[in-house]
C-alpha cells in the first residue's frame, strides 16, 4: 500500500513537472514522421508499379532505424542519426531530474515516515520505467494519429520497397513477433535499461555528468557495432534481420533485462548506505 | 565597479570544480585521440617505408591537417567532441547564473553592485570559459600531432581531406594549412563561448540548473535535424560546420557568420533587456 501510494504520488508529480517536454516530444515525433511522409510522397512516382502501400511499420522503421554499421575509412565522415538520438536522449532527460531532486525535498520526510529506504528506491525505479513507457507510448501515439489522419495502413505488414529505396535498408521478411520486438519491445527495454543505469549513477555523480555519460554511450552505439554499446539493440539497421553479423533480438532482451535487474538490486543495496541528508 | 565585478566572475569561472572536471574530460578525449592517431601513423609508416618504391601509398593521407582533433571527421573522438561540444562549453560556467539566482546569491550581489555590471561580467565570464574549454584541447591536439605526423599540404586530386572550392576558406586550406587550422580553432572557440552564453541568458527564463545546461545541446540537435532534412544545399548545423573538414555538405562563410551574429544578437539582446528590467525580488 505504501509503495502504491508513493508510486502514484511520483507519477502525478514527476510527470506533471515534465509535462511540457512530453508535449514537445509528441510534436517532434509528428514532425519527424511528417517529413518522412513528405519525402515518400515526393518520390511516389518511382513507386507507381509497387502494389504494397506504406504502413505504420515503415514509419516506425524510420524512427528506429538508427544507422548502418560505420567503417572509418579515409574521406568517409561520420554522420550521426539525429532522429534516433533525439528519441533516446529525450527519454534519458525526462527521467534525469526527479528522483534525486525528490530526495532533496520531500523524499527525506517520506523515507523517515515509511522507514523503508528500499521502498523509496523501488518506487523511483518503477517511476523511471513508467515514464519511459509513457515517452515511447507518446511516440507510437503520434505515429498512429498521423496514420489515421493521412489514411496510412495500420497493420503489421510493411512495404519492402520503402525500406530498400528510402531507408536504404535490406530487411528480411519478418514475422509479426519479430516486428514487435524490433520496433516496440527492444527500443523500450533498451531505453529503460539506460535510464535505470543513469539513475544508479546518480548515487555517485551529479545529474549532468550522468546525462553526459549516457549521451556518450548512446553516441558510441551509433558509431561502434558492438553489443557492449547497448543502443545497438534498439537500431533496426543493426539487427540480425538487416545485416549478417547483426544484433540478435534474444541477446538484446537478455542484456537489457539483466541491466535493469542488476541496477535495481544495486540501488537497493546503495540506498541503505546513502547519505540522504546530503544535498545532491 | 565593472572591472571588479568582471575580475570576480573570471576568478570564479576559472577556479571552480566543474571547470576542472570539464577540462579533464576534454583533455582525456584529446589525448585518447592523439595516442590512437600516433600509433596508427607509426604502423602506417613502417609499412610505407617497405612499400614506397613499389606503390603510391598516399602519404598525405597521414598529414596532421586531416588527423588533428578538429579535422579527423571519421574518428570517434572528433565526432564525439563536436557532438558534445555544447555540453562541454556550458559545463565550466554557463550554469552559474541559474545557480546563483536559485541560491539567492544574486539578491546579495545586486544590492551592492549595479545590475548591468554584474550581468555583463557574468556574460563575459561565461563566454571566456566556454571559449577556453574548446580552445585548449583543439590547440593542444594540433601542437601534439604536429610533433609526430608529417605537415604535408593536402591535394585536391586525392579522395580524402579535400574541401570543395565553394567552401569557406578553401584557398587558405590548400595554400596555408596551419593558418586554416588556427582560424578554425578560433572559430570553434568563439562558438563555444556563444553557446555558453545561451545557457547564461536561458537562466532568466528557466530555474532548473540541469535544464539550463542542456538547452543548447538539444537546440543544436534540433538545428542538426533541420539542416539534415530541410537545408541540404550546405552545412548549417554548428555540430557539422565547426569541424574543419566537410561532414555532409560544403560549409559557407556567410552561414557561419550569420548564425554567430544571430546567437550573439539574441543572447546580448536578452542581456541588455534584463540589465534594465530584471527584478531580483
Amino acid at each position: 500500500m505504501k509503495f502504491y501510494k508513493m508510486l502514484r504520488y511520483d507519477l502525478k508529480n514527476g510527470i506533471r513537472q515534465k509535462f511540457w517536454i512530453y508535449l514537445l516530444f509528441f510534436v517532434i515525433c509528428f514532425i519527424f514522421i511528417g517529413n518522412f511522409y513528405a519525402g515518400y510522397i515526393r518520390r511516389s512516382n518511382e513507386f507507381i508499379d509497387e502494389t504494397a502501400a506504406l504502413t505504420i511499420i515503415n514509419l516506425l522503421f524510420y524512427l528506429f532505424q538508427g544507422k548502418e554499421a560505420f567503417s572509418p575509412e579515409l574521406g568517409n565522415a561520420f554522420v550521426f542519426p539525429v532522429v534516433w538520438l533525439l528519441i533516446f536522449l529525450l527519454s534519458a532527460y525526462v527521467t534525469l531530474d526527479y528522483p534525486f531532486q525528490n530526495l532533496n525535498e520531500q523524499g527525506i520526510q517520506v523515507i523517515t515516515r515509511i522507514r523503508k529506504r528500499k521502498l523509496w528506491w523501488l518506487s523511483k525505479c518503477a517511476w523511471v520505467g513508467c515514464c519511459t513507457i509513457l515517452h515511447f507510448a507518446l511516440c507510437y501515439l503520434a505515429v498512429a494519429i498521423f496514420c489515421m489522419i493521412f489514411r496510412i495502413d495500420i497493420s503489421f505488414q510493411y512495404a519492402e520497397y520503402v525500406n530498400a529505396d528510402i531507408l536504404d535498408m535490406q530487411l528480411e521478411q519478418c514475422t509479426r513477433a519479430q516486428v514487435i520486438m524490433l520496433v516496440i519491445i527492444l527500443p523500450v527495454m533498451t531505453s529503460i535499461a539506460i535510464n535505470i543505469f543513469q539513475l544508479c549513477m546518480g548515487f555517485f555523480f551529479q545529474r549532468i555528468y550522468c546525462f553526459l555519460f549516457i549521451s556518450v554511450v548512446l553516441f558510441a552505439s551509433t558509431y561502434f557495432h558492438t553489443p557492449v554499446a547497448i543502443g545497438n539493440f534498439a537500431m533496426v539497421k543493426r539487427s540480425i534481420y538487416c545485416v549478417e553479423n547483426g544484433m540478435r533480438l534474444t541477446d538484446g532482451l537478455f542484456i537489457t533485462c539483466a541491466i535493469i535487474v542488476i541496477g535495481i538490486l544495486f540501488g537497493c543495496i546503495m540506498i541503505k548506505r546513502f547519505d540522504i541528508l546530503k544535498k545532491i | 565597479m565593472q572591472i571588479r565585478a568582471l575580475k570576480t566572475e573570471l576568478k570564479k569561472a576559472c577556479c571552480n570544480r566543474m571547470t576542472v572536471v570539464a577540462l579533464i574530460m576534454v583533455l582525456a578525449l584529446m589525448l585518447y585521440h592523439a595516442v590512437t592517431v600516433i600509433i596508427n601513423f607509426n604502423l602506417f609508416y613502417s609499412y610505407y617505408e617497405s612499400k614506397t618504391e613499389i606503390e603510391n601509398l598516399m602519404i598525405t593521407s597521414e598529414s596532421v591537417f586531416c588527423h588533428w582533433l578538429g579535422a579527423d571527421v571519421a574518428s570517434f573522438p572528433t565526432s564525439a567532441f563536436f557532438f558534445l561540444l555544447s555540453i562541454f562549453a556550458v559545463l565550466p560556467y554557463g550554469w552559474s547564473l541559474a545557480s546563483e539566482m536559485s541560491s539567492g546569491y544574486t539578491k546579495n550581489v545586486l544590492s551592492r553592485t549595479p545590475r548591468k555590471a554584474y550581468l555583463f561580467a557574468k556574460y563575459i565570464a561565461s563566454f571566456i570559459s566556454g571559449a577556453l574549454i574548446i580552445f585548449i584541447p583543439l590547440a593542444l591536439s594540433l601542437l601534439i600531432l604536429a610533433l609526430f605526423l608529417p605537415s604535408m599540404g593536402m591535394e585536391s586530386i586525392y579522395p580524402y581531406g579535400t574541401i570543395g572550392q565553394g567552401c569557406m576558406w578553401a584557398e587558405i586550406y590548400y595554400e596555408h594549412p596551419y593558418v586554416y587550422c588556427v582560424m578554425y580553432i578560433l572559430l570553434d572557440s568563439v562558438y563555444g563561448g556563444l553557446i555558453a552564453t545561451i545557457s547564461t541568458t536561458a537562466s532568466f527564463f528557466i530555474k532548473n540548473k540541469v535544464a539550463v545546461v542542456l538547452i543548447p545541446f538539444f537546440i543544436l540537435l534540433l538545428v542538426d535535424y533541420i539542416d539534415a532534412n530541410f537545408l541540404m544545399s550546405g552545412e548549417y548545423s554548428p555540430i557539422k560546420f565547426l569541424q574543419a573538414l566537410p561532414v555532409a555538405n560544403d560549409c559557407y562563410g556567410w552561414a557561419v557568420g550569420l548564425i554567430a551574429v544571430a546567437i550573439f544578437a539574441g543572447t546580448f539582446g536578452v542581456l541588455l533587456y534584463e540589465g534594465k528590467c530584471y527584478e531580483v525580488l
